[in-house]
């Protein structure tokens, strides 16, 4: 089986023959379940459940017995080094989305095209689809992070377009890489001088909604020390920055403001126009601000919604020794000593859908009912008007308690657009029977027993009619599943 | 606040009697009604226009000559002009943007009043921080983090409460109603409702209660209220709401905020704070004039504002008397339009107050002036501080708050634009 499936997918991949048979190529990429699915059997939560649950979007079934076998270091070294997995799986899913690979030219023509929503709906929907199948988790997760740090508003002007490059080619090759080089592309990314309106900033109209944000919210953050004067002068030194008509960076020399500069006490030399922007780029990525403004977030992501100073200040050192090496500084926090004590974190909506497509090895076909229901949540790929990106704490998320039940229920009971549940399947790989089933399913789910209240509670509820479908329904509902 | 809401009640009891046989009484109209020991004081509906909405350009200081040379392209023409896009005058010195029209009847017949050169004296020039703070209603970083809304309903609570007591009309609830954790965030009422097999609909919601009921989970209270408000919303047909007077709401989501605020508060259902926004106001490019010039989107999103406004007043008239509406934004945008046919972040803006107890004249300003001179880094300075909007509306209109811990920063000084 694992054999012909192989070949299958090199054929796929080589012919390049993907359209006209999703449906085929979903059945081949589908996740098998382990034949003995072996779950934790423990009343405390199994401690690679805590790993999976900040590393990935949520573990699959038979993970957490792989990665405990693995172990937790060699396990994060292998995700980091994330191009050394085979992800031809998810590539084919993604085949079928063709803008995804477009060059700016044939991306443009979307540009005021009745049909520019596919461009992003494309990538909000691939967005998910890595979520829930690639094996590259944690990179995936990280390029969350930056898609959320960096972020962009879908539904702007022409950013709906452009975004597709962004996320190619400045969020995603440099996701693991320096954030020095992470910033550089952004800021010659089309997507973001149009988003934050610098192609608008030229001599005769300074506009300084970059320079303002790239202080901010990109590096140094609200508090880090930079005037109201700087921002002045840095959207000066951003002067003439913009988009060609190709829908491409340059750099205009007639639109820049000639003269020195002066940003946060330095001296920026005119000699070179095109370089006072680099200049500053290099000043923010390197400044000690940046270093924990950045780490600060990374921290909430990873840790939790009140970011423990020890676990900033690691990971702060290994910045400052790594020059901001952005695997190094993953890598310091999620060993972290104190690492495995850190309190739950509220699941975001894309999360907990992630989560639960992933630990019911659910079939998701890109539907885009499921971008529409994290619309309806507040939480599209893409979506959030403002530049500072999703909100990362509980306090944000936990408005929409009646969405997290429905999605628990509509998931298992077929409900939710595009996603089949195998319950049967499930329960034959567990080796449930009608004594253990409710007990094994918890395990599942929750990577813990039951405990006795959830136990009786669930039981119950079965008893009342007897369907184990709307039992899972309750239990992906329940409040332990919320958390991560 | 003379009448109480249950005199009230019996006074507009025979405004009932003489819709319903009209037929356009609502079949649900009296199914949900909440019990209120004493005087909850008026409904208050927050606007937030969010992204930094150009005062100048909506209550336009047409007497100020520094506004038209600041705004060679933007500025909209004196009203005395023979000009299409003219303002349409509120005073001597102040009009309204055209494309506001329909509020203008309400301006005139003092139910609906400005404030301008109003806002957060500190605050900040960017969006999430001034939004942030101005939300939290507090003077700066690390003070509270509860919302000035959510602090009022947590000091005027009562044991008889309705779980429908605050709603953000949104994705999740605004930050001005956070601290109150009963408030809940929805997009409709029609929506509302747990999904699954509809016959054990009842025995999954005791189990979700029971699931969620635990000292550790801090999860219980946001449940708990969603629970309730479960239990009240199933009672609401609001599908069959139809407006009074005429009133037609636009189709989006603002106007449907407005339209479903305006059911609950007829329905009984012991709405006291409802949230609204309404977004995009962030003006940096082609932000436009007038719609009659067919250029820039600031224009519709104004008529937006305004036509669904007037629609909430004429649907609503009968019951005004125990509604304020309060409009406001992070900021004002800056005096001088930038080349792009657009305006970037300002200071100074305008808020806006529609109840039938307003005080003075339509537009309340200790003005400035936007001579260069006079302007804070270029943008309109502040002279009336948006709590002291707040806090009258609070202090005359719901007698059970208390302004310190509201606005636990700032010492409120009456600005008297309210009688009662």
């Amino acid at each position: 089986m694992s054999l012909s499936r192989r070949n299958f997918l090199k054929a796929m991949l080589v012919t390049g023959a993907a359209t006209g048979c999703s449906t085929v190529i979903d059945q081949q990429t589908q996740p098998g379940l382990p034949v003995n699915l072996t779950l934790p059997t423990s009343n405390t939560r199994h401690p690679t459940a805590h790993l999976l649950n900040r590393a990935t979007f949520g573990p699959r079934p038979g993970q957490i017995a792989e990665v405990a076998t693995i172990g937790h270091e060699q396990w994060i070294d292998q995700q980091l080094d994330y191009k050394s997995i085979d992800d031809d799986n998810v590539n084919l899913r993604l085949r079928r989305y063709d803008t995804l690979r477009m060059n700016t030219r044939d991306l443009l023509a979307f540009n005021g095209s009745r049909n520019r929503s596919l461009v992003r709906d494309q990538l909000a929907v691939a967005t998910l689809i890595r979520a829930v199948y690639s094996k590259r988790q944690l990179f995936e997760v990280m390029v969350g992070f930056w898609s959320d740090h960096f972020s962009m508003y879908h539904f702007k002007d022409h950013v709906g377009t452009y975004k597709t490059i962004d996320d190619r080619e400045v969020i995603r090759p440099h996701a693991l890489g320096t954030f020095a080089a992470l910033l550089r592309a952004s800021a010659h990314s089309p997507a973001m001088l149009y988003y934050l309106d610098n192609t608008e900033n030229r001599t005769d109209q300074i506009n300084e909604n970059y320079a303002r944000e790239i202080m901010e919210l990109h590096t140094l953050g609200v508090d880090g020390g930079y005037t109201e004067q700087d921002i002045k002068e840095v959207a000066k030194c951003f002067t003439g920055w913009t988009v060609n008509g190709r829908g491409e960076f340059a750099f205009r020399p007639e639109d820049h403001v000639t003269g020195e500069k002066y940003v946060l006490g330095e001296v920026i030399l005119s000699d070179d126009p095109k370089a006072e922007g680099n200049r500053v780029l290099d000043i923010l990525a390197n400044h000690p601000e940046t270093a924990r403004f950045v780490c600060t977030k990374l921290v909430r992501r990873f840790i939790a919604d009140e970011p423990p100073t020890p676990i900033i200040d690691t990971a702060v050192m290994t910045w400052q020794q790594t020059h901001g090496d952005i695997r190094s500084i993953v890598r310091s926090i999620l060993t972290h000593e104190t690492f495995t004590t850190a309190l739950p974190k509220l699941k975001r909506p894309f999360t907990l859908i992630a989560s639960l497509l992933r630990v019911t090895n659910a079939r998701y076909d890109g539907d885009m009912g499921l971008i529409r229901l994290l619309s309806d949540m507040g939480h599209r790929p893409f979506a959030w008007t403002m530049p500072d990106g999703y909100p990362d704490t509980a306090e944000s998320w936990s408005g929409g308690m009646l969405h997290r039940w429905n999605i628990g229920i509509d998931a298992i009971n077929g409900n939710l657009p595009g996603v089949s549940v195998d319950v049967e399947g499930l329960l034959q790989a567990a080796n449930a029977t009608e004594h253990t089933w409710l007990d094994v399913m918890g395990q599942l789910f929750l990577k813990r027993n039951l405990t006795a209240a959830e136990h009786t509670e669930f039981q119950r509820f079965y008893s009342l009619h007897n369907s184990k479908r709307h039992t899972l329904g309750l239990l992906a509902a329940s409040p332990a599943f919320q958390w991560r | 606040m003379t009448v109480s809401r249950r005199q009230f009640l019996k006074v507009t009891a025979g405004a009932s009697v003489a819709t319903a046989l009209s037929g356009l009484w609502p079949a649900w109209m009296p199914r949900v009604a909440f019990a209120q020991d004493g005087t909850p004081g008026d409904v208050i509906v927050c606007i937030f226009l969010r992204g930094g909405a150009d005062a100048l350009n909506m209550i336009v200081p047409f007497g100020d000559d520094d506004y038209y040379r600041a705004r060679p392209f933007l500025a909209i023409p004196q009203p005395d002009s023979r000009s299409e896009n003219r303002v349409l005058a509120l005073d001597d010195f102040f009009g309204l943007n055209p494309d506001m029209v329909q509020l203008h009847e309400l301006f005139t017949a003092g139910r609906m009043k400005a404030i301008h050169a109003c806002g957060a004296p500190n605050g900040s020039r960017s969006h999430f921080e001034a939004m942030d703070t101005m939300e939290k209603g507090i003077d700066g970083e690390g003070g509270a983090d509860s919302g000035w809304l959510g602090r009022h309903l947590m000091v005027s609570s009562s044991s008889l409460d309705s779980p429908l007591r605050a709603i953000g009309w949104s994705d999740s609830v605004q930050t001005s109603l956070r601290g109150y954790i009963s408030a809940t965030a929805m997009r409709s009422i029609t929506e509302y409702h747990l999904h699954g097999d509809e016959a054990i609909t009842e025995q999954m919601t005791a189990s979700l209660a029971a699931l969620y009921q635990s000292d550790d989970n801090p999860l219980e209270a946001a449940a708990t209220a969603t629970l309730d408000t479960l239990e009240t919303i199933q009672r609401i047909d609001v599908d069959s709401y139809i407006p009074a007077h005429d009133a037609t709401y636009m189709e989006t989501d603002f106007g449907r905020a407005l339209k479903q605020t305006a059911a609950l508060i007829k329905a009984d259902a012991g709405l006291e704070v409802a949230c609204i926004d309404l977004g995009n106001f962030d003006t940096h490019i082609t932000q436009g004039v007038t719609i009659h010039q067919g250029i820039g989107f600031f224009p519709g999103l104004v008529k937006e504002f305004a036509d669904n406004l007037r629609a909430f007043h004429d649907d609503m008239q009968q019951h005004m008397d125990r509604i304020t509406v309060v409009v406001m934004s992070e900021f004002g945008r800056r005096v001088q339009e930038n080349g792009a046919g657009g305006t970037d972040h300002g200071h100074g803006g305008v808020m806006y107050v529609m109840n039938d107890h307003l005080h003075g004249g339509r537009v309340h300003a200790e003005w400035p002036g936007l001579n260069a001179n006079f302007l804070s880094n270029g943008d309109l300075d502040i002279t009336t501080d948006y709590r002291d909007v707040l806090g009258e509306i609070l202090l005359k209109r719901t007698p059970r708050t208390d302004l310190d811990t509201v606005f636990p920063d700032h010492a409120y000084q009456p600005i008297h634009i309210l009688n009662t």
